[in-house]
């Protein structure tokens, strides 16, 4: 009997990135937008290039899809890479979020 | 507003083609949401530097960069070596922190020409409203009836208000007339530029009513140096032009809006008689309201535009208002503009130089701890470890070079806003928003350099020295050292030297520009001459400006000790006009290149006792004579240099010049006909340059032309005296005449003078710099090599080699690179002087100059020569 592996476990980077991902929706969701929501959110400064590793990084795990979007004008007429978070990926940021309320649970910080 | 484009073509370079297009549009969108968020500057930058983050991440996707692991041990690490080199850390850390002085204070200078931002809360949104007439495609400011109807409420505008610029006198409690532009404002004004007064209160719009007593708000100049800041000047009495005026409030000196007043009035409008199209100009200001942008409060003005024209199409067919920004930049040629913003990328290369001098420093000193390099090798250490090593000591070099060069950069701003551009507008203040403190965006730019030579300083060294290292080992271990000198810090001493040849050499000229108009002769000593200019004020007539101006005439040259007064439209020794004549039957000299036959001279208009008031007799011919003074002037003298220049020492008298143009450089010239020259007279300082313009004219003066002239006294008795005589019959004369430069002759010069004397000064600083580098360059290199050379100088001197050979053979490689520098910055200096016109041989002086500057650099060998020559052949072939 093959084991169902245990779902991936997230850096904290990525997980702000996943979650945003997932906030933003399917037609919303792409590094800019990214990007802004978590800036807006957790205060801190967000560097896009950082945002593009990560996204490689979790596309390579199979924890998200990307795809181009339609060209917009005020892109100057370029297309948006949209992002999705695969099955895994929404499971990965359920494991994570777990992990972490059963390790403070009852820590007073 | 698109991202920058250099930005959007580095990512299309580096990336693959579907990735570069999701890329650009990031930016983009991200770039025009900053925009709209924190202006244009702002996201300038951000945009540029996110850029710079993205080229990374894309580079080390490509070649797999190494990562750098920094710990606090290699920042202590590099303080100590600091401490132990302090001169390398003060000529390192002296020679970039004046390289990012001038970087980060040219850039600011760059911003504050081509980009001004108006220094006032929320100053972007405070606009000008235009009208301009698109028929016949000129600006209209006759727009009272517009901006009273605009006034009563706009959905993008808001705080309307309007004003106009007036040339007064003012006469304070002191008695001393001072001539002032004052602005003329609404009382909505003040509202809209949210500026508040630091004494009394700003204008209201009961001020502004016909039946209200005359008020006036000052700047805080005029009240600490004219009122020595009496906190109970309101209520004070000054006389504006000749109207008793009470003093109500007081604004700080950062204030001067709209430009450079420093004192307001209130702008009376009569809502009843003001008709379409017609009465005062004025410019009518406004601030945007809150999330407003420029294209919607067009889109508003072009409805109320149209509006205006249905319901006055008389006057306001063509009529059509948008807005602009208040700060403007004086250049408006987009050429030139590209080659100002241009200048920042050549003081980023001279930082790139200096940068590379000091790395040189830094390789020369790493060369020493070749062996401790080596072994930290062998023993494990990986070849980022020792990147970062050297990363670290770059980058606390650098800091103490950012802190200590922005320190001195904002002592630069201070100077060159408060100083130098003062002196060079003629001593009139800046625009408001021309402000001396190094901006944010400036000081994020003087970071950039340090960043970008900290990575010159610290990085080049540490590949150079980790480069092959494997087989260094064997052969630092088998007694001989791998590192040489390569291609690259051999260019960049010859770049070195060859600045120190040019730098102290452009000093030179400047300095010699300013001996030249220091020994400008005119014949008569220019300190006996009291000089001034009087000018009309707005409100006046030319008529009474004419009466006003002889009868002060006059009553000058009553004066006791006032021995002869002359008006002419220009003075010798001030700047007289240069224009293009053609003369008949051609002229003998060189001519314009722009022009066929034309000739570039110098130009005045005189009254007929200009000559005898400066004490030239005529030396062919005859002088100007009161029938000359005509309606179409018929006659010119000219000089002797025109003589000579223009018509090649033939006879003057009798030909005939004709002006190419009627007006140009603030003068008026006759209408275009030929002119018979009736004298020549000697040459009297009409151009400091040694070319055609020294030739001159002067033709007769009609004051009848003219808003302004000068007026010149010989004064035999007492200087002072004849200046307060001149002043208090000014005042009497009409207190409404405005006067100013009242001096001596001799002080024309002094404001061009301070200028060139500050370049001067400037430039010995940057030469200094210049030949500290080069000479620590020389001497690391020729330190280094003598260091490499131990072992073979040992065994040389050991097989009997005479010392001189030896000193000869080390000498050699520095020798060559001394003299290629010298060679080269001779030929650069040789270009310079050709491009600003100095004619510069091969004198003994020129000679002599290059020979000392070799001598100097060949200084710096003196000490490693030494060392070479005392190394003890057993000693060194112990050691090894």
């Amino acid at each position: 009997m093959t084991k169902i592996p245990p779902p991936a476990t997230l850096a904290g980077f990525e997980l702000l990135v996943m979650v945003a991902a997932v906030r933003l929706g399917a037609d919303e969701a792409h590094p800019v937008s990214i990007a802004a929501d978590i800036s807006e959110r957790t205060g801190r400064i967000v560097r896009r290039a950082n945002v593009y590793m990560t996204l490689q990084r979790l596309e390579d795990k199979g924890l998200l899809t990307t795809a181009l979007g339609d060209a917009r004008p005020e892109r100057g007429g370029k297309p948006r890479r949209l992002v999705t978070p695969t099955r895994e990926g929404v499971a990965a940021v359920r494991a994570t979020m777990a992990a972490i309320h059963a390790m403070t649970r009852g820590v007073k910080i | 507003m698109s991202a920058p484009r250099w930005a959007t073509a580095l990512l299309r370079h580096l990336a693959a083609p579907d990735e570069a297009d999701v890329l650009i549009g990031d930016l983009e969108e991200a770039h025009r949401a900053r925009v709209a968020r924190r202006g244009a500057v702002v996201a300038a930058l951000l945009t540029s530097l996110e850029t710079a983050d993205v080229t990374l991440m894309l580079l080390r996707k490509r070649v797999r960069l190494p990562r750098l692991g920094l710990s606090g041990l290699d920042f202590k690490l590099g303080v100590r070596m600091l401490v132990r080199y302090p001169v390398l850390t003060l000529v390192g850390s002296g020679s970039l922190a004046l390289a990012i002085a001038i970087g980060s204070t040219v850039f600011a200078f760059i911003s504050l020409m081509l980009w001004p931002r108006l220094p006032l809360p929320d100053g972007d949104q405070v606009v000008i409203v235009q009208h301009h007439d698109q028929s016949a495609n000129t600006p209209e400011s006759r727009v009272v009836a517009d901006f009273l109807r605009w006034r009563g409420g706009m959905a993008t505008l808001g705080d309307l208000a309007a004003g106009r610029r007036r040339a007064r006198n003012i006469r304070m409690g002191d008695g001393i007339v001072e001539p002032i532009s004052v602005a003329e404002v609404t009382a909505s004004t003040f509202a809209m530029t949210r500026v508040a007064p630091i004494l009394g209160r700003t204008l209201t719009d009961a001020d502004a009513i016909a039946a209200a007593a005359p008020v006036l708000v000052i700047g805080e100049r005029i009240w600490r140096e004219r009122f020595a800041a009496d906190p109970g000047l309101l209520g004070a009495q000054v006389l504006v032009s000749d109207v008793p005026t009470a003093v109500v409030g007081v604004m700080p000196a950062a204030f001067r809006f709209p430009s450079v007043f420093e004192a307001w009035q209130p702008l009376k409008l009569d809502d009843a008689t003001v008709k379409p199209r017609a009465g005062m100009g004025i410019t009518i200001w406004a601030r945007m309201k809150p999330s407003v942008t420029p294209a919607q409060a067009n889109a508003e003005l072009a409805v109320l535009s149209a509006q205006a024209a249905t319901d006055w199409p008389a006057t306001h067919a063509h009529l059509i208002a948008d807005v602009q920004p208040v700060a403007f930049s004086e250049i408006g040629n987009p050429e030139e503009r590209t080659l100002i913003a241009f200048m920042n990328l050549v003081v980023a290369l001279l930082v790139l130089v200096v940068s590379g001098n000091v790395a040189l420093l830094m390789f020369a000193r790493a060369a020493t701890r070749e062996g401790e390099i080596v072994v930290r090798t062998a023993l494990g250490a990986s070849r980022s470890r020792l990147v970062g090593q050297f990363l670290a000591e770059a980058l606390v070099l650098s800091t103490i070079a950012t802190i200590a060069g922005l320190a001195l950069g904002q002592q630069a701003m201070n100077w060159g806003v408060n100083t130098f551009t003062r002196a060079a507008n003629g001593g009139e203040p800046m625009a408001f928003w021309i402000t001396s403190t190094l901006p944010p965006i400036s000081i994020a730019y003087g970071v950039g350099l340090a960043l970008m030579a900290t990575a010159v300083t610290g990085i080049l060294p540490a590949l150079k020295m980790t480069t092959g290292i494997s087989s260094r080992l064997r052969e630092t271990t088998a007694g001989a050292g791998g590192l040489k000198f390569g291609g690259v810090w051999t260019a960049l001493i010859v770049a070195q030297i060859a600045a120190t040849v040019t730098f102290p050499a452009i000093a030179f000229f400047a300095k010699a520009m300013a001996w030249q108009i220091e020994d400008q002769q005119i014949g008569v000593p220019p300190e006996r001459y009291l000089s001034a200019r009087l000018g009309r004020a707005s409100d006046m007539s030319q008529a009474r400006f004419e009466t006003d101006v002889r009868r002060l005439r006059e009553d000058l040259a009553a004066v006791p000790g006032v021995a002869r007064v002359a008006l002419a439209d220009k003075l010798p020794l001030t700047w007289n006009g240069h224009y293009v004549i053609e003369v008949d039957e051609g002229g003998q000299g060189p001519t314009d290149e722009d022009f066929v036959n034309g000739h570039l001279i110098s130009t005045a208009a005189v009254e007929p006792d200009f000559f005898a008031a400066f004490e030239t007799a005529p030396i062919a011919g005859r002088l100007l004579t009161p029938a000359d003074y005509v309606e179409t002037p018929q006659v010119v003298v000219v000089n002797q240099s025109f003589v000579q220049k223009v018509l090649g020492g033939r006879n003057a008298i009798g030909r005939h010049l004709q002006y190419k143009s009627r007006s140009g450089d603030g003068q008026i010239l006759p209408e275009q006909r030929w002119l018979k020259i009736v004298g020549v007279v000697r040459d009297m300082g009409m151009a400091v340059e040694p070319s055609p313009k020294t030739a001159g004219a002067y033709f007769p003066l009609r004051l009848g032309d003219l808003g302004s002239v000068m007026i010149a006294a010989r004064v035999s008795g007492d200087m002072t005296a004849a200046t307060n005589a001149f002043r208090s019959i000014a005042a009497r004369t009409n207190p409404a005449l405005r006067v100013s430069d009242v001096q001596p002759l001799s002080l024309v010069t002094a404001n061009g003078l301070r200028t060139i004397n500050y370049v001067v000064r400037a430039l010995s600083v940057v030469s200094l710099a210049a030949v500290v580098l080069a000479l620590s360059g020389i001497y690391a290199v020729m330190s280094f090599a003598v260091s490499r050379r131990t072992r073979e100088i040992g065994i040389r001197v050991a097989l009997g080699s005479k010392p001189s050979r030896v000193v000869l053979a080390i000498l050699r490689r520095p020798l060559l690179q001394v003299t290629a520098g010298i060679g080269f910055g001779g030929v650069l200096t040789f270009v310079i002087a050709r491009l600003i016109e100095i004619k510069l041989g091969f004198s003994p002086a020129v000679i002599g100059y290059l020979l000392v500057m070799l001598g100097v650099c060949l200084l710096a060998c003196v000490v490693p020569a030494r060392r070479a020559l005392n190394v003890d052949p057993i000693a060194a072939l112990r050691a090894e």
